[in-house]
């Protein structure tokens, strides 16, 4: 019954609740929402990161070489000679490297040329088929098997680069031998192969240029090149010193991946804190409007209240009636909060999933549970000013007035 | 049923009031009347255990009202106790019906509807329990807060000034729904009021006078 007096009430005169309700819930939608995108990311950024102590590729930025060797988002910053990395291998400091070369791509998705170690490092399993062994085999990520339909023995043509609008290699093909089960890391993203298919296309299509213009090409010029190497550190102590060594004594450059995060997070953070104040203050003026709308109608109300009194509702019980008669309008708020964070993100990924090659995810952070209980105190202390005139109200002269 | 001794009341120094003993048998009426100022409304908040005395005592049925801590005569004052006002007030964003149901709640008794609608029905507002109270006559809300009065079977009913606002038809028929109903029910009935139209109705009266100012 209680309840039903509260809602009645709030629905009686909705034009004030509406408000309060709508600054709550833009308030609470973009607190929710930077929640849930910094607590992803970081969780993305995290995972994909494993096991990756540097990145070696060519000289350049260094966090263009972390994004697009670590995270496949960004264009590479160029190519390395394999004779370099293969020297690398006998360092006593490294322990393990995985080989990265940059092939072409199939619809938007990118084909790498890599070990198995690549795989076992992102902990990913086969779901069907079997790895790929001879050259021209390529296995595909989950995502990529989803939105290009690729089968087990299926062939795919590459496309030059990996714009859309580039030239296909329509003379050799992939067959794809498996495909790998999600494992919400990069591994969903791409196609893999081996190194020396991603060559050996490229090495058609030298000739085939060479045919076109007329003049021959020795094959062995070309030298064997890849993109980038992911690189394990034999211990914490020789992650900080390879990468000086690495840029000093070596044309490539080392990169440290947690480094690079980090300093990106910290620039994201920037931007983040701004837009995170922007929300509290949303929030202030909607605890505010709350107070506003809930003192209004205690004034119209006052009569209402006291025939309450009247009819033997204790003090107490009155104070709690208007003190959730807040936190009602602040849950409302927050619902809707929760909500407009969703849409925002459903918004993100049908635009830029695909582009970025990450689908935020909607279930609930626990950190909204903090906003949860943050957005119902502040509709409690905004019910609290009534709350108490209501409880000090002297019901005699209240119902003599009237 | 209602029995008051050595009444007193004081606002400030300036303003007390000393009330001669009352008393009403379950059933019967008693009429205040006075002019005002001279503390009809003060004396109707003492009985409904709204105002505490300063001093004096009084009882209803086996009660110590004036013993009463503050929700102690709130409790009491929903269980047994029925009010009706000059001007009717309702909660105004909840059906007559629901209006209706509230004595119940506060008061701690059990809801029942069909009661309500009985006696909603005896009172000629049983088409309008659905609609809101700002929908209503103005006789027809006087009838509903009568009917809120009397929702908990209440052992005394105060009421104050509840005819002052109506025309002479509206008058008669209120005055006599209150008697009738404290009578079926009853219960002690004390009007409060200057409306000289009264007095011939109801035979028991104590007239209040200017004092102590």
């Amino acid at each position: 019954m209680l309840l039903k007096i509260i809602y009645r009430n709030l629905a009686h005169k909705p034009l004030g609740a509406a408000l309060s309700i709508a600054l709550l819930a833009l308030s609470t939608g973009i607190i929710s929402m930077l929640l849930l995108l910094q607590t992803q990311l970081e969780q993305k950024f995290e995972r994909d990161l494993k096991d990756i102590d540097l990145v070696v590729g060519a000289k350049g930025s260094p966090l263009q070489l972390v994004l697009s060797a670590v995270y496949h988002v960004d264009a590479p910053t160029g190519n390395i000679p394999l004779e370099e990395v293969e020297k690398l291998r006998k360092m006593r400091s490294i322990s393990g490297i995985t080989p990265l070369a940059y092939g072409d791509s199939y619809q938007r998705f990118r084909i790498l040329g890599t070990d198995t170690t690549f795989i076992s490092r992102y902990g990913g399993k086969l779901r069907s088929g079997r790895l790929f062994g001879q050259s021209l085999e390529a296995i595909a990520g989950a995502t990529v098997a989803e939105n290009t339909g690729l089968q087990v023995g299926q062939t795919f043509y590459s496309t030059h680069g990996d714009a859309d609008g580039g030239a296909q290699h329509d003379h050799a093909g992939y067959v794809v031998t498996g495909i790998l089960e999600r494992s919400n890391t990069v591994l969903d993203n791409l196609l893999l192969t081996d190194v020396s298919s991603v060559w050996s296309i490229h090495e058609e299509e030298h000739e085939e240029h060479g045919h076109e213009h007329g003049h021959e090409h020795d094959h062995d010029s070309i030298p064997r090149e890849i993109t980038a190497a992911l690189v394990k550190a034999r211990s914490v102590h020789s992650a900080m010193t390879l990468p000086m060594m690495i840029n000093e004594s070596t044309g490539m450059q080392a990169a440290s991946p947690a480094l690079e995060i980090n300093r990106l997070m910290k620039m994201l953070g920037i931007g983040v804190t701004a837009l995170q104040t922007l929300a509290l203050g949303i929030m202030l003026i909607s605890g505010f409007s709350v107070f506003i709308a809930l003192y209004n109608r205690l004034r119209e109300r006052k009569y209402e209240l006291a025939l309450m009194r009247s009819m033997g509702c204790s003090r107490a019980r009155l104070f709690w009636m208007l003190l959730s008669e807040g936190m009602l309008l602040a849950l409302t708020g927050f619902i809707g909060g929760l909500l407009l964070s969703r849409l925002g993100l459903w918004i993100l990924n049908s635009g830029a999933a695909r582009e970025f090659h990450f689908v935020f995810r909607y279930e609930p952070v626990q950190s909204e549970l903090w906003l949860l209980g943050i957005t119902v105190l502040v509709g409690a202390l905004a019910a609290l000013v009534p709350a108490v005139s209501a409880f000090r109200m002297n019901l005699s002269r209240a119902l003599a007035d009237a | 049923m209602l029995q008051t001794k050595n009444l007193q009341f004081a606002y400030n120094r300036a303003l007390s009031f000393s009330f001669p003993d009352l008393g009403c048998n379950a059933g019967e009426s008693l009429l205040i009347t006075g002019r005002s100022g001279c503390g009809k409304t003060t004396l109707l908040h003492l009985l409904a255990g709204i105002l505490h005395p300063a001093s004096g005592e009084i009882k209803i049925g086996n009660t110590l009202l004036s013993s009463l801590s503050g929700s102690g005569a709130d409790r009491f004052r929903g269980e047994s106790i029925g009010l009706v006002y000059q001007r009717p007030h309702f909660i105004a964003s909840l059906t007559v019906m629901d209006n209706l149901r509230l004595p119940a709640y506060f008061g701690h008794k059990p809801v029942v509807g069909a009661a309500i609608e009985s006696l909603a029905e005896q009172l000629g507002i049983g088409h309008v329990l659905r609609q809101l109270p700002d929908q209503l006559s103005v006789g027809e809300q006087q009838r509903a807060s009568i009917a809120r009065a009397m929702v908990n079977n209440p052992r005394l009913i105060l009421a104050d000034e509840p005819t002052s606002a109506l025309d002479d038809d509206n008058c008669t028929s209120v005055i006599e729904l209150l008697t009738r109903q404290a009578a079926e029910h009853n219960a002690a009935l004390v009007i409060v009021t200057h409306d000289g139209r009264l007095k011939s109705v109801v035979k028991n009266q104590v007239e209040l006078s200017l004092q102590g100012r």
